[in-house]
């Protein structure tokens, strides 16, 4: 069986600085991945790159998804194409209903897809299962303007009731653990690991810390320095570079 | 042959004559001049209240006696030979419409109208302008506002008249104590629009807030010019003024804050932001604040942009296209202001696009 992702010596730039540096990778149907690295090591760029962000220029290396060239497709695209980023600094969208936003996102999905337009009284029913299986028991999500006031905790849950409803097939998270407390980690832990449980869904996780892993346990872990991966291995991995740190990889450039 | 021009031109005549005095004032420098002592209207008339609201019809007279006091007239000079007067005693609450159609095409208007909202009346205006879609009217509206101790009265003001109007509207605004005051302004603009308004928080805890939202494209001029004066203690006041600006569009806004010595505990905001979306847009904010008085809270922000390139990316992200990204971003700009207006015809008649 072909991977959903498939990057092959990607290499990225952003204004004339080589930011990720001949990176591989490739991400099977059902599989749990997750890159840990120091800052400035790469991860975000990666994820933002994958994302289609308009800043990063791709120089060389080519990313296959889902049977297409990613690399070809606009941002609006890659989500369409099952691609789904959740930010580390979700942006506050004022004036903008958070639920119509929601609706929105998920009936230009169902468009693309030839399936009918959910009207407002259907979506507020898939909403309002949405949020009680995720346990968001807060009418912020439906009443406020796109992460307007939301702290940090309620910015990152709102990822997860993006991805909730919008059902995509790849799912990188980057950093979702930084600013949440450990009730919040446990919350967003247990919306993740239902949506993945999910044979044809596939996560990335980006993140700094072990601890995040011990919520959502990967299949595989790699480490990034330097715009590279430098080792992949297990879950255990993770929990080596929990004692060890990265210092054992500032020789392996 | 004096007696035969219609008593209207001459206000305008004043006023042509006025305009080569002003183009060195700092309130009229950005304004197209020529294209106003250029204007020749094709005939003259008046914006008729009565016709506007029938529903008030007797609560407004007409009287051919200038105001004694007419500076406040948006048009400095003109004379407005029709004035009229709307008191609302015994309407202590409601809601009430003036709508103004004026039929020409090329037709130098006035109207100016004195309007009294009693001591403790909860009464919600709405005003509507328009104007056959292809006409080019020059409109001089004035408006008196005169709230009396704790009314609480709510002026709506949408702007639908054509885009090639030479529009100039004058609000003046005197609160008297624990009044309360919310003007919400939406124009998608004209050739020239000229909106001045002047508030006077006469009585204390006087309250005021201003909204006002352009949409303005091709070579649409709009000039903003505001002032508030904090005459008496614990008063409190709040500018919003948003501009979207396409083509070669131009925004202008000036907003004057004075907090008299007398008035302590004054509360006052002013906030602006304008949107470029188009290179050849333009610009201009004049915040002015000259706070006489100590332990007061006065604040002001302003912002020249465009559309906020993370924002776009998030939504992106999401699958809505570029376009469709655009136009979620820039109905949430007016959004925010827009729902400030309780009337929701206005807030479904106001659209991105005229």
């Amino acid at each position: 069986m072909t991977a959903l992702l498939k990057i092959e010596d990607l290499r990225v730039a952003i204004d004339g600085n080589e930011i990720v540096k001949g990176l591989s990778l490739e991400i099977g149907f059902g599989e749990k991945h997750a890159i840990m690295g120091p800052n400035g090591s790469g991860k975000s760029t990666l994820s933002k790159v994958l994302a289609g962000h308009p800043d990063y220029e791709v120089l060389d290396g080519s990313v296959q998804f889902a049977g297409v060239n990613l690399l070809e497709l606009d941002t609006a695209d890659r989500s369409l194409a099952g691609l789904f980023l959740g930010f580390q600094y979700p942006p506050e969208v004022p004036g903008v209903n958070n639920a119509d936003f929601l609706r929105q996102a998920l009936n230009i999905r169902r468009k693309a897809q030839k399936l009918e337009e959910l009207d407002p009284l259907d979506f507020n029913d898939l909403l309002e299962k949405k949020l009680a299986e995720l346990d968001l028991h807060n009418d912020i999500y439906q009443e406020r303007s796109v992460n307007d006031g939301f702290s940090g905790g309620e910015k990152k849950r709102n990822e997860i009731l993006q991805m909730a409803i919008l059902e995509p097939k790849l799912v990188i998270l980057d950093e979702i653990d930084s600013g949440l407390d450990i009730d919040a980690l446990r919350l967003v832990s247990k919306g993740v690991n239902a949506f993945a449980s999910n044979p044809d869904r596939s996560l990335l996780l980006i993140t700094h810390y072990q601890r995040l892993l011990e919520y959502i346990i990967p299949t595989h872990v790699h480490v990034m320095i330097e715009g590279k991966i430098v080792k992949s291995g297990g879950k255990e991995l993770a929990e080596d570079l929990e004692i060890n740190g990265y210092e054992q990889f500032a020789g392996v450039l | 042959m004096k007696h035969s021009i219609h008593p209207t031109q001459l206000g305008l005549e004043n006023f042509q004559a006025a305009l080569s005095g002003l183009k060195h004032s700092e309130e009229w420098k950005y304004v197209d001049l020529k294209r106003l002592t250029d204007y020749i209207p094709q005939n003259f008339g008046t914006l008729d209240a009565q016709s506007a609201c029938p529903e008030l019809k007797n609560k407004i007279w007409t009287t051919e006696n200038s105001p004694q006091q007419n500076s406040f007239l948006a048009l400095p000079e003109a004379q407005p030979s029709h004035y009229q007067e709307l008191d609302l005693a015994g309407k202590n609450l409601g809601a009430f419409l003036l709508e103004y159609k004026p039929e020409g095409k090329h037709q130098f208007l006035l109207s100016h109208l004195r309007l009294v909202c009693p001591a403790r009346a909860k009464i919600q205006l709405n005003i509507s302008v328009q104007s056959a879609p292809d006409a080019a009217n020059l409109l001089n509206q004035s408006w008196e506002i005169i709230l009396g101790e704790e009314a609480e009265f709510e002026l709506n003001f949408l702007d639908q008249s054509s885009g090639s109007n030479l529009n100039f509207y004058n609000f003046s605004f005197a609160c008297a104590g624990s009044s309360s005051l919310l003007f919400n302004h939406y124009t998608h603009g004209s050739a020239i629009s000229k909106l001045n308004c002047q508030a006077a928080l006469n009585g204390e805890e006087a309250k005021a807030s201003f909204n006002s939202l352009a949409l303005l494209a091709k070579r649409q001029a709009a000039h903003s010019q505001f002032l508030v004066e904090h005459k008496q203690p614990n008063t409190y006041s709040e500018e919003a003024f948003r501009a979207i600006l396409r083509d070669e569009s131009i925004a202008e806004f000036s907003g004057k804050i004075i907090v008299s010595p007398h008035a302590i505990g004054t509360d006052a905001k002013q906030l602006t932001r304008h949107l470029l979306l188009s290179d050849l847009a333009r610009a201009h904010t004049r915040p002015q604040l000259e706070i006489l008085a100590d332990d007061v809270k006065c604040s002001h922000g302003a912002t020249v942009g465009q559309l906020d390139a993370e924002q776009l990316f998030y939504l992106g992200a999401r699958g809505l296209s570029p376009k469709e990204a655009e136009e979620s971003l820039l109905k949430g700009f007016i959004s925010e202001l827009l729902d400030r207006c309780t009337y929701p015809d206005f807030r479904q008649a106001f659209t991105l696009q005229p």
